[in-house]
């Protein structure tokens, strides 16, 4: 069995590539996309703890983990898209009509 | 898993959103169609879909259902926090006063919201009055009732996500009813998506708000992969055992105050709130401000108090929160004294209250307070939680009503209002002033709560034999200093606040019509209006405090 402490390392590794692409790209899309890794960064922790601990609780939790960041995306493209739908853009430096 | 009858019992206030939530669903399908026995001629009536009657489609009707069944949630939850026991349902929710007190403040907020947009953001440009025929007027008020519904189910989700999360035990649970509250936020802030501005201050609410979240959610992981558990008796037990601070331990207390950091918009997360504000309705604003802000700091509270409390072994956090609390009210305060458009004012004048009750958090975990100034700290926080629902609500309230008018987009909207309407504009006055901390209004006690509890913690620090202030100052406790930058904050806040006044009683009015009508709104006005005064001073603010108490000696 791969021992947990890999696991959690790579979830250290997606964690840091989706907390820097959600500085750094403009995107909208992309930056969904970089928010849904940091949260399968948490599922894998998950996935780690429950293989330490050796209970069942730690699948539960990634299970509705899973559940949280299903529905997290299923909004943010509502929102998205509503967005593009006024503004027709979903980059997001060009979305500055709210200042002052 | 099916609840037992005590414990439905003791869940009454959640059911009575559940059951506000089924009926917004259920009632605008409630029409007049008729089913036909199979090989009869004979129908009968079964009322789900066909015509739907005058008053199922009628665009109030969701707002009416919402705001009955959050009010009843409300009164519930202040009946239950007295006789509360400590029943624990399902090993996560432990009905406690704490929780019940809280879950209080949230229905009671998102009752004033669901009151204020019980007919808000119609679906089309044409309104209902404007309908140049029958027809025409059924389909309309059918449309803006089908808005109306799903805006009053959100605020239902809001309402039932916090509620339930007061009640948590368990940190992955608090979680969830975290996020369940938030996203039905995310929503709320771009439900008017037909503006320019509605979509864009729901994409960066919703960008910001799912980031610091999934930056919590992974700081939680952390805690797992450290206790092994996510419960709050099993992670206090872990953290108490700690000789030294565990990294892991440290970076996930840390990464989930981020999460929370935002919910309550303390510097450097706020940066989305002015936009999310100022873009969205007055009512979902004042949510913001108020339920929203009170849910990130019982989190808070919850994760720094109620496990990760400092030992003597740890204090890590609450020197940092401290910084990040002088921070938080500057930045706020000063960024207010620049802006021009009301609901950005109010925003970063929300910034700064967040500042406030973070120091009084920073100062209960320094290690200096004793049991009794510790209740007296968290009576302070949690008795502004509670006041700032009526006098930051209310601020909204009668931006709301400018909103309606068509104006409220600029501080110079405001000019003239008391000769237009004096009820109004003194209500406004007498709002800024509470938010400003004078007395004998409540936001004036709240005010005085935290920095007694501040300076009760730190003074015994100094030195007995100083001979000047100067001298003191250096000795004591740098916690004093937190004490200082509220009082100094707040003298800077009277600048913003009272310009309010100024351009309301002494400008020249632009229009001289009268402002809308809209009885249910002014009739909200009116009474956080006059809570906002009896519970600064008398009997009823005993009440509220002994309340407070209750509530604190159960968290």
């Amino acid at each position: 069995m791969i021992d947990p402490s890999w696991v959690s390392g790579l979830a250290a590794i997606l964690f840091g590539i989706g907390l820097i692409g959600t500085f750094s790209r403009k995107n909208g899309i992309v930056v969904l996309m970089c928010i849904e890794l940091m949260l399968n960064a948490a599922n894998l922790n998950f996935v780690a703890g429950a293989l330490n601990t050796g209970g069942v609780e730690g699948w539960v939790y990634t299970a509705v983990a899973i559940a949280i960041a299903a529905a997290e995306v299923a909004i943010g493209l509502a929102i998205l898209l509503s967005l593009y739908s006024t503004q027709e853009t979903i980059s997001l430096d060009e979305a500055v009509m709210l200042k002052n | 898993m099916i609840l037992s009858s005590s414990e439905a019992a003791a869940m009454a206030p959640e059911m009575a959103i559940m059951a506000g939530i089924l009926f917004a669903i259920l009632v605008p399908n409630l029409g007049d169609a008729k089913a036909r026995i199979p090989l009869t001629s004979f129908k009968f009536p079964i009322l789900w879909g066909g015509t739907r009657f005058e008053i199922t489609s009628d665009p109030r009707a969701p707002g009416i259902i919402s705001t009955v069944s959050l009010a009843v949630a409300c009164i519930l939850s202040l009946y239950a926090i007295e006789s509360s026991d400590g029943k624990t349902i399902s090993g996560v929710m432990e009905i406690t006063g704490f929780g019940r007190f809280m879950s209080m403040v949230f229905t009671a907020a998102l009752a004033i919201t669901a009151a204020a947009s019980i007919y808000r953001i119609p679906s089309t440009k044409i309104t209902v009055d404007d309908a140049k025929d029958a027809d025409e007027r059924t389909t309309l008020s059918l449309m803006d009732n089908r808005r109306q519904v799903d805006l009053h189910i959100l605020l239902m989700m809001v309402a039932l996500g916090m509620s339930l999360m007061a009640l948590s035990t368990n940190l992955f649970f608090l979680i969830v009813c975290l996020e369940l509250a938030s996203m039905a936020s995310y929503v709320l802030v771009g439900f008017h998506k037909e503006s320019r501005i509605g979509g864009e201050a729901g994409v960066k609410y919703f960008i910001v708000g799912s980031i610091a979240s999934a930056t919590g959610i992974y700081g939680m992981s952390l805690l797992y992969l450290w206790a092994g558990s996510l419960d709050f008796a099993g992670l206090s037990a872990s953290w108490a055992a700690m000789d030294t601070l565990d990294p892991l331990a440290g970076i996930g207390v840390g990464l989930m105050l981020v999460a929370f950091g935002f919910k309550v918009s303390a510097a450097p997360f706020h940066l989305a709130a002015p936009d999310a504000y100022s873009g969205t309705n007055a009512p979902i604003a004042g949510m913001l401000a108020t339920a929203s802000k009170a849910m990130g700091f019982v989190a808070m509270m919850r994760v720094l108090v109620g496990f990760a409390a400092p030992n003597e072994a740890v204090t890590a956090w609450a020197p940092a929160l401290g910084v990040l609390a002088i921070i938080t009210m500057t930045w706020g305060n000063l960024a207010a004294l620049s802006s021009e458009n009301p609901k950005r004012m109010l925003a970063y004048s929300s910034v700064a209250h967040a500042g406030y009750m973070l120091a009084a958090l920073a100062a209960l975990g320094s290690g200096l307070a004793d049991s009794n100034t510790q209740d007296l700290l968290q009576m302070a926080i949690v008795f502004h939680l509670s006041v700032l629902v009526l006098f930051k609500m209310g601020a909204f309230l009668v931006l709301t009503l400018l909103e309606i008018e068509g104006t409220g987009k600029s501080i110079s909207d405001m000019n003239g209002l008391a000769r237009r309407d004096p009820i109004v504009a003194s209500s406004m006055f007498v709002f800024m002033l509470s938010l400003a901390g004078i007395p004998p209004l409540s936001g004036f006690l709240s005010k005085f709560l935290m920095i007694n509890g501040l300076v009760t913690t730190t003074t015994d620090t100094g030195a007995a034999t100083a001979a000047n202030a100067m001298s003191w100052l250096q000795s004591v406790d740098p916690y004093f200093l937190l004490a200082l930058a509220i009082v100094l904050n707040s003298a800077l806040s009277l600048f913003y606040y009272l310009r309010i006044g100024l351009l309301m009683f002494f400008e020249e009015p632009v229009t001289d019509s009268p402002l809308p009508k809209a009885p249910l709104l002014r009739v909200a006005i009116l009474v956080s209006m006059v809570l906002t005064v009896l519970f600064g001073l008398g009997p009823a603010s005993e009440w509220l405090l002994s309340l407070v108490e209750t509530a604190i000696s159960t968290f």
